[in-house]
This record gives structure tokens, C-alpha cells and sequence, in this order.
């Protein structure tokens, strides 16, 4: 009897722990529909029928959200797709070849990796609006390159470090080309790791906002900044906010679900296999 | 898993190819290049910077040299030196609650429960949101009229008048806690990881040994885990000292200055007070603080694995 009621309150110690990390984001995203409230007072009820008038204010009309899904979108894509080619060259670089200041060059991006990003804005921000690259897309996707790169690199090459020189070489001797053995041989291979790095890379950008709000603006301005955009003098709309929050949850979460199985090695840039 | 030795004498691979790409430098340089021009390039502008008098709110060119002056200002402004204390306070105590919770839901989670992998992939949640946004949904929580009050005058417990991040006494803690919330995950999921790699048969001995379960997880389990626990402190440790922008989305660093922690002190610094001169002075200063650590970092957990370095 005693060992079924302790079985009973581990199970119910489970639910009490999940609950602790996913009501929160439940609460907030019910935020989003609900009915907007009369006076300042919270309503704290989960009975109310469902009101889609903050997601149509944030991303219909007027919609000020829909461009800055647009800029998310683009700021992230855009970021990912210049740094991925990157990251494959440099993975492969640091895991084929052996040369002198190797394990520097590893230690300059693990270091750029974990520096604080403020260290970054600021000399960025000045560099950047010199060459009037302020107020657009172009400069946030270049700043994320700082850590997109770094990350993509410390991610990846755990993964090209597994695959046999031999398989490579086979390749090589049949008179491939090192870059056609990459592409036709060694990216198959690693096409989990080419997921795992371009889901942190492109949720990494996704979810900034320390470069995003200094260094865009109007139409650039993404969707973690646009969320601060209703604190007003006239009172903070917390509909909108939940609204354009939402949909900036709902894509990395989307992203850590399918890829959960990545997620332990992802987070600690490949330090501790998961 | 097999370790493989990925590395062949370079000499040898001459000898299979001639060409272009038979040396490491045109695979590394794209990105070498990328990174001098965005990360080296305008960090060395800001050390040139840091000696300087360089105030955008006066003149929109550096004034003139100052030698180390702006350097030795830091250590006597009071708001640095009060953003420092704020901010080794906000990590040791972010990163001790991680550790200590993201341990024990650990070891929950490797119990064998009902539903226990659906737990396990939803736990990973906060961790995949923006902390800009995790920031906001807290200080929803948070407000006078909102969920976190009524449960504490629900359980007995006064919130402060002014709101929880209102009051300068509450402000912090309610910082940590959603830092605390959106990280123990990720602690959890590692020491998760580990738990699972200890091999069976070492359990299976310490308990024909006759240690109790208490005991094997303190004498056998732990020591096995050390080097990870080493790593997710330095992680967190790291992470948190860099916090920025669950503390930016929910106070500004007010009321006052009350949770104005380094990251906001030298955003504000360059970017609201355009004192670029002092503000790149204050980005080396943590850039080596940070440099020491990561040093700590690579020395103790990083050889470990090779994984890193």
C-alpha cells in the first residue's frame, strides 16, 4: 500500500514540475484571446470565449506585427543563410586539417561564442551606422553573424569530426575533388548536424533582441522588439503584446519539439551529447 | 561511440590531390574574414576608442586622447561598481537555484514514471522561447492586479505595494525567478543526459554494497557527474553575467537603478548617453572579466572531452 501511495505522489510531483514550466507559457499565450478586460482588473478566469480581435489588430489591421514577422523572418532566414556556408567551411577546415593556431582559432569562437553580447552592440553600432547600415536589414543580419557563425561552427563540427578520413579519402582517390567529395560524400553524412546547427543559428537570431533594437527600425523592427512597441505613456496594451508575442513563441517552440532529441547536445554548443 | 582520429599528416594528403582546397586556409578564411571585419575589427576600434574622449552628445568625433582616465573612472563611478554587485549577485544566485533544481528535476525525470518522456519534451519549452519574451510573460505575471500577486496573498504572503518589480527590496528577485524559470530546464536536461550515463552495473554494486539510494546518488552518481556539473555551472555562470534582455524587457534596470545590471549599465552608457569613449572603456573591462572565465571554462571542463577547444 505504502509503495502504490509514493508511486502515486511521484506522479503527481511529475505533473506539479511540468506544470511549473509550461503554465506559464499557456497563460501568457491565453492572454492573446482573451476578451480585452474592462478597467485595469486581470481577469484570472479559463472560462471565457475566445476573442481573435488582438491578432487581428497586431497582424491584419492596421498589422503594425505582420512586417515585423516579415523582418523576423527575413533577419533570421537571412542570417542563417549566410552563415551556414560559412560554418561548413570552417567545420570542415578545423576537423580535416591540422595547422598551426588551430586551437587558437577554436578558443576565438567558443570565446565570441560566450563573450556578452553588449561588448558587441556598441562597437558594431558605431562601425555600422558609418557605413548607414542602421535602421535596416542588412546590418542586424550582419551583427548576428558575431554569434551565428560561432555557434554554427562549435555545433557542427562534433559532427563532421565523427565521420572517418577514410570514407573521405576512398572519394579523394577516385579523383573527386575535396570539395565535390564535401558536398557528395561528407554533407549526406552529416545532415542531422546541418539541422541541429541551422535550428540554433536561425532560433539564436530569431530571439534577439539586444542587436535588433538599437540597429533596426520602421519595417526592420522584428517581432521581439515590436512586443515593447505597446508599453505606451497612454497604458500598457497587454493583448498586443501577448498577440505578437505568441507568434514569436510559436516558432522556436515548433522547432525544439521536432528537434528535442538535439536539443541537450544544441545547448551546450556539443559539450555534453544528449 | 567510436572516436575516430580525424586527423591525417597533411602530407600525405598532398600527395592524393594538388589543388586549391588541399589546405585548411581557404575553408577557414570566409569565415575568419566575416569575423575579423564584424567582431575583431569593431572591437579594436573600441579599445582605440576606450583611451579617447568620445561623447556623441558633445561632438560627433573623438575629442582627444585620454590616456587610461576613462579606465580608472570605472572604478570610482559608483553606478559600474553598483552594476558589478548586482550582477555577481544575479549570477551566483541564478546559477545556484539552476543547479540545485535543475538537478533534482533530473533526477525525477529519470525515474521510470508514467508520461515521464512526454515531461521530458515539454520541459525543454522555456528554453526555446526568446528571453525577451519569457520577460515579458513574467512581467505580466507580476503585475499589481496579476497571478503571482494573488498567489502570494493566496498563501499568505504581502506583496510589495508597488508591484514586485516596482519595489526596489523585489525588483531583482522577480528577475531571478524568470531566469531561474527559463533555465532550469536546460540544467535539468543535461544532468538528465549524465544520469543516463552511468552505467548500470555501478549502481548495481553500490546497492549489493548495501548503499541506499540517497547514498549512491551523493558517493557514486555525483563524483561520476562532476565535470558535468562543472560545465553547466560555467555556462549558466557565464549566461547570467551576460544577462540583458529578460532584465531590459521588464524593469529597464529600475526602479532607480535597483536591477541595472553590467549589460545595462554600459548599453545605457553608449547607446542612450552616446558616451561611446567611457562606454568602450567599460566593454573591455568586461570583455576581459569574461575572458577569465572562459579561460576557467576551457581548463576544466573543455579538456575533459576535447569538445571544445
Amino acid at each position: 500500500m505504502t509503495a502504490r501511495l509514493t508511486r502515486v505522489l511521484w506522479h503527481l510531483l511529475l505533473l506539479v514540475v511540468v506544470l511549473a514550466f509550461v503554465a506559464p507559457i499557456v497563460w501568457f499565450l491565453l492572454l492573446a484571446i482573451r476578451p480585452p478586460q474592462s478597467g485595469t482588473a486581470s481577469s484570472h478566469s479559463l472560462l471565457f470565449v475566445p476573442d481573435l480581435s488582438a491578432l487581428k489588430y497586431v497582424f491584419v489591421s492596421p498589422g503594425s506585427g505582420r512586417s515585423a514577422l516579415w523582418a523576423s523572418l527575413i533577419q533570421a532566414g537571412g542570417a542563417t543563410l549566410i552563415a551556414m556556408p560559412l560554418v561548413i567551411g570552417a567545420s570542415y577546415g578545423l576537423t580535416r586539417f591540422t595547422f598551426r593556431g588551430r586551437s587558437v582559432l577554436s578558443t576565438w569562437y567558443l570565446g565570441l561564442m560566450l563573450a556578452p553580447p553588449v561588448v558587441f552592440v556598441l562597437p558594431l553600432f558605431v562601425v555600422l551606422s558609418k557605413v548607414g547600415l542602421i535602421g535596416g536589414n542588412i546590418g542586424v543580419i550582419l551583427a548576428f553573424q558575431t554569434f551565428a557563425v560561432p555557434l554554427g561552427v562549435l555545433l557542427l563540427r562534433g559532427f563532421f569530426a565523427e565521420i572517418p578520413v577514410e570514407i573521405e579519402e576512398a572519394a579523394l582517390v577516385d579523383g573527386c575533388g575535396r570539395l565535390r567529395s564535401l558536398v557528395t560524400v561528407v554533407l549526406p553524412m552529416v545532415a542531422p548536424g546541418l539541422v541541429v546547427s541551422g535550428v540554433f543559428v536561425f532560433v539564436f537570431c530569431w530571439n534577439n533582441l539586444i542587436f535588433a533594437m538599437p540597429m533596426t527600425g520602421g519595417d526592420s523592427v522584428p517581432l521581439t522588439v515590436r512586443a515593447l512597441s505597446f508599453f505606451a505613456t497612454s497604458g500598457i496594451s497587454w493583448n498586443y503584446i501577448a498577440a505578437t508575442s505568441a507568434v514569436s513563441m510559436a516558432v522556436p517552440m515548433l522547432l525544439f519539439w521536432l528537434f528535442r532529441r538535439h536539443i541537450v547536445s544544441g545547448l551546450t554548443f556539443g559539450a555534453v551529447k544528449g | 561511440m567510436i572516436v575516430s582520429t580525424t586527423r591525417v599528416p597533411a602530407k600525405d594528403r598532398s600527395r592524393t590531390r594538388r589543388g586549391f582546397l588541399r589546405g585548411p586556409a581557404p575553408w577557414l578564411l570566409p569565415s575568419m574574414a566575416v569575423l575579423i571585419l564584424l567582431s575583431l575589427y569593431p572591437q579594436i576600434q573600441a579599445l582605440l576608442n576606450s583611451v579617447r574622449l568620445y561623447n556623441l552628445s558633445i561632438a560627433s568625433n573623438p575629442l582627444r586622447f585620454v590616456g587610461l582616465r576613462n579606465f580608472a573612472y570605472a572604478f570610482a563611478d559608483e553606478q559600474f561598481v553598483g552594476a558589478i554587485g548586482r550582477t555577481m549577485l544575479f549570477a551566483v544566485v541564478t546559477t545556484g537555484a539552476e543547479l540545485l533544481l535543475g538537478f533534482g528535476v533530473a533526477l525525477l525525470l529519470n525515474k521510470k514514471l508514467r508520461g515521464v518522456k512526454l515531461a521530458r519534451s515539454l520541459i525543454i519549452l522555456p528554453t526555446a522561447i526568446a528571453p525577451a519574451v519569457a520577460g515579458l510573460a513574467f512581467r505580466y505575471f507580476y503585475q499589481t492586479d496579476g497571478i503571482a500577486p494573488t498567489l502570494l496573498s493566496a498563501v499568505g504572503v504581502t506583496p510589495p505595494e508597488a508591484g514586485i518589480l516596482g519595489d526596489t527590496k523585489t525588483a531583482l528577485v522577480g528577475i531571478m525567478v524568470t531566469e531561474v524559470w527559463q533555465w532550469t530546464p536546460f540544467a535539468a536536461l543535461i544532468f538528465l543526459a549524465a544520469l543516463q550515463g552511468v552505467p548500470r552495473d555501478v549502481l548495481e554494486a553500490a546497492a549489493i554494497d548495501g548503499a541506499g539510494r540517497l547514498r549512491t546518488t551523493w558517493s557514486v552518481v555525483l563524483p561520476l557527474m562532476r565535470s558535468v556539473i562543472v560545465t553547466v555551472v560555467l555556462l549558466r555562470f557565464i549566461a547570467t553575467v551576460n544577462v540583458f534582455d529578460i532584465v531590459y524587457v521588464q524593469t529597464q534596470g529600475g526602479p532607480g537603478d535597483a536591477t541595472t545590471t553590467l549589460g545595462l549599465n554600459i548599453f545605457y552608457t553608449g547607446l542612450t548617453y552616446y558616451n561611446i569613449g567611457y562606454a568602450s572603456a567599460l566593454t573591455w573591462l568586461v570583455t576581459l572579466f569574461v575572458a577569465l572565465l572562459i579561460n576557467v571554462y576551457l581548463l576544466t571542463a573543455g579538456r575533459r572531452s576535447g569538445g571544445l577547444s
